[in-house]
């Protein structure tokens, strides 16, 4: 009986423990390292907290991979200097995109669904450095 | 195969199979870790459940707490574990588990009887029933449009439940948080009644001559029963968890796990009380409010509920809890009132010729009585209501399941290759076809549970018919309105 008690205390901690950390591990460090170029960009409206995040630095030249999603209702996402386009991006679902940055500046990315009243606010900044 | 003797109510042998004939699944039931085993995967499943809720995507559908908890759980709760085994869930649940390896600092083995040092309360008497039952569900049922749909709402709920749990076990022990408190307990006890499967004595005359109860007190194989009862005596499923710590302690092999009739225990006049009949009201309700709000096509009603703005939810609480607790009661006593009326006997040597404590002994039951006594044809009724509900959604909706395999957060994983599944609602032109046999038998079996609670309190064959009559129209009434909400 005294084997099944430990094997019962290791199993309660593998459901305590083992996996929240198996699961911030896989989302923290694992995807990061097996995909480090990877930006994951979160559309929201305005009333929930506006997209995220607002500002996306890449450098000329990168291959750039952005993850689109929503986090509350349809949105798109589009980058018209680079002609990204995405439309729509469900709530809950995941788009990818891959472009490569061939020229430097300050470009707007925003929003091309109209999510909300105020949907012309869901925009932000693509920073690709010379 | 063999009958057993009627119990309090019942008027008949009825047909019962122990299923501890069977010696592979008696030796399981007698192991110590057998509600381990049972409590296990559902443990790591409500980490899970957890942990999605607080930290996973907000969006309801791409967030495993809400389909698995609201969709998959409950559908399978209300579906099949409560109606084919009554309280299984409850021998499975992992809520109470962790207060319970504290309050025993055990796991599997036998631990400590007593308590920790803080349980040196005794729960209040005013609470030996189940109103906090009915008000804690009242609670979550109210705030569901919020905790059915937002991740964060359900695992903050789940871990509350939790919390309390704890704390109540540590400070009263036993599993008073299940029995007394827990909103989910509270209807899983009264609709268990309806189950064909039942933990009971083989033969009570055994326990009567026993002095040592084990099955109360416990014994170095197994805990007194954590659920308060005495097996001994038991006649109804409602109070009983299934946790199989009688079977363990019993050193007189009496206990069983029997196969029954459905609907059995709706027939014991034993332990009937108002406290259950306000569960069967409440459920039956609840079950039509959520079809109205969930289902129908009142989108202001949906908002109400919504919380779109305090003073309309307030009007959707006074409109929900006036339904609950003055609308439907209300209405089920004036059938009580009808059926008193109608029962009584037109001559009165038909009357006294009637024997029999449930009988009368010439006097009409109180309207209060019979109200409560009609409340349990209720439970196959709101039964159907609530099968009917979850097929409602079951099929439509278990497709957001499979991609959730893949990504329980809702951050982009893709674990097994499921994650673009589509949304798929799967034959829905059936579900009709499944909801309306599924109330219609509900219907026939509230009514027959009906006729025979006539039985039982009014005497003479007509007058128990006619009796019948008011209830029947209510039940009726009920079903025509479940089959409007899903037919159109």
């Amino acid at each position: 009986m005294r084997l099944w008690e430990i094997a019962a205390v290791l199993l309660v901690l593998l459901a305590l423990v083992g996996v929240p950390v198996a699961v911030f591990a896989y989302q923290f460090m694992y995807l990061p390292a097996r995909y480090p170029d990877m930006i994951t960009v979160t559309m929201r409206t305005p009333e929930h907290g506006n997209v995220y995040p607002r500002v996306i630095h890449v450098k000329k030249g990168d291959l750039v991979r952005l993850r689109i999603t929503s986090a509350d209702v349809p949105h798109g996402f589009r980058i018209k200097e680079f002609d990204v386009k995405v439309f729509p991006v469900s709530a809950g679902k995941f788009k990818m995109v891959e472009f490569v940055a061939e020229e430097a500046g300050i470009f707007k990315f925003v929003c091309n669904n109209r999510c909300s009243p105020r949907h012309t606010e869901v925009n932000g900044q693509f920073i690709v450095d010379d | 195969m063999s009958t057993k003797p009627a119990r309090p109510g019942l008027s008949r042998k009825s047909f019962q199979f122990d299923l501890t004939r069977f010696t592979l699944l008696k030796n399981l039931l007698l192991h110590r870790s057998f509600q381990f085993w049972l409590i296990l995967p559902n443990f790591f499943f409500f980490v899970l459940v957890i942990l999605t809720g607080l930290v996973g995507s907000g969006v309801g559908n791409a967030n495993f707490s809400i389909i698995f908890t609201w969709i998959v759980w409950w559908a399978a709760l209300i579906v099949l574990l409560i109606p084919f085994a009554g309280r299984i869930w409850c021998a499975m649940c992992p809520i109470p588990a962790p207060g319970e390896w504290l309050q025993h600092r055990a796991i599997i083995p036998k631990g400590a009887d007593k308590p920790l040092s803080l349980a040196v309360k005794k729960w209040p008497k005013r609470f030996k029933n189940i109103w906090l039952q009915n008000i804690s569900f009242l609670g979550v049922a109210l705030f569901s449009a919020i905790i059915l749909t937002r991740p964060l709402a359900t695992g903050l709920v789940l871990l509350a439940f939790i919390a309390v749990a704890i704390v109540l076990s540590l400070v009263y022990g036993k599993r008073i948080f299940c029995r007394y408190v827990c909103p989910v307990g509270g209807f899983i006890g009264l609709y268990s009644m309806f189950a064909p499967l039942e933990l009971r004595v083989k033969d009570q005359d055994v326990c009567r001559t026993h002095r040592e109860k084990e099955c109360i007190r416990g014994s170095e194989k197994g805990y007194g029963c954590p659920w308060l009862e005495y097996p001994g005596t038991m006649v109804r499923n409602t109070y009983c968890g299934l946790c199989t710590e009688c079977l363990k302690t019993c050193p007189k092999d009496n206990i069983a796990l029997n196969l029954r009739p459905f609907g059995q225990d709706l027939l014991v006049t034993k332990g009937r009380g108002l406290d259950e009949a306000f569960k069967a009201f409440i459920m039956l309700t609840c079950a039509v409010v959520y079809s109205v709000v969930m289902l129908g096509p009142w989108g202001w009603l949906k908002e109400w509920a919504n919380i779109a703005s305090v003073p309309k939810f307030l009007a959707y609480a006074a409109m929900f809890l006036g339904a609950n607790l003055l609308l439907v009661p209300g209405l089920y006593y004036v059938a009580a009132w009808l059926a008193r009326v109608l029962g009584r006997p037109r001559s009165p040597s038909v009357h006294q010729s009637v024997k029999g404590a449930d009988a009368g002994q010439g006097n009409s039951p109180s309207v209060k009585k019979l109200m409560v006594d009609y409340a349990y044809a209720l439970v196959p009724m709101g039964l159907a209501g609530w099968a009917a509900f979850s097929l409602s959604f079951l099929f439509i909706n278990v497709s957001y399941a499979i991609p959730l395999l893949s990504d329980p957060f809702g951050w982009g994983w893709n674990l097994f290759g499921t994650a673009n599944y589509p949304w798929t609602p799967y034959v829905p032109e059936i579900v009709p076809f499944l909801q309306v046999p599924v109330l219609l038998g509900g219907l026939a079996f509230a009514i027959n549970t009906a006729h025979k609670i006539s039985q039982q309190n009014i005497p003479g064959r007509a007058q128990a018919f006619r009796a019948t009559l008011p209830i029947a129209a209510f039940l009726t009434g009920v079903t025509l309105l479940f089959l409007r909400l899903y037919l159109g």
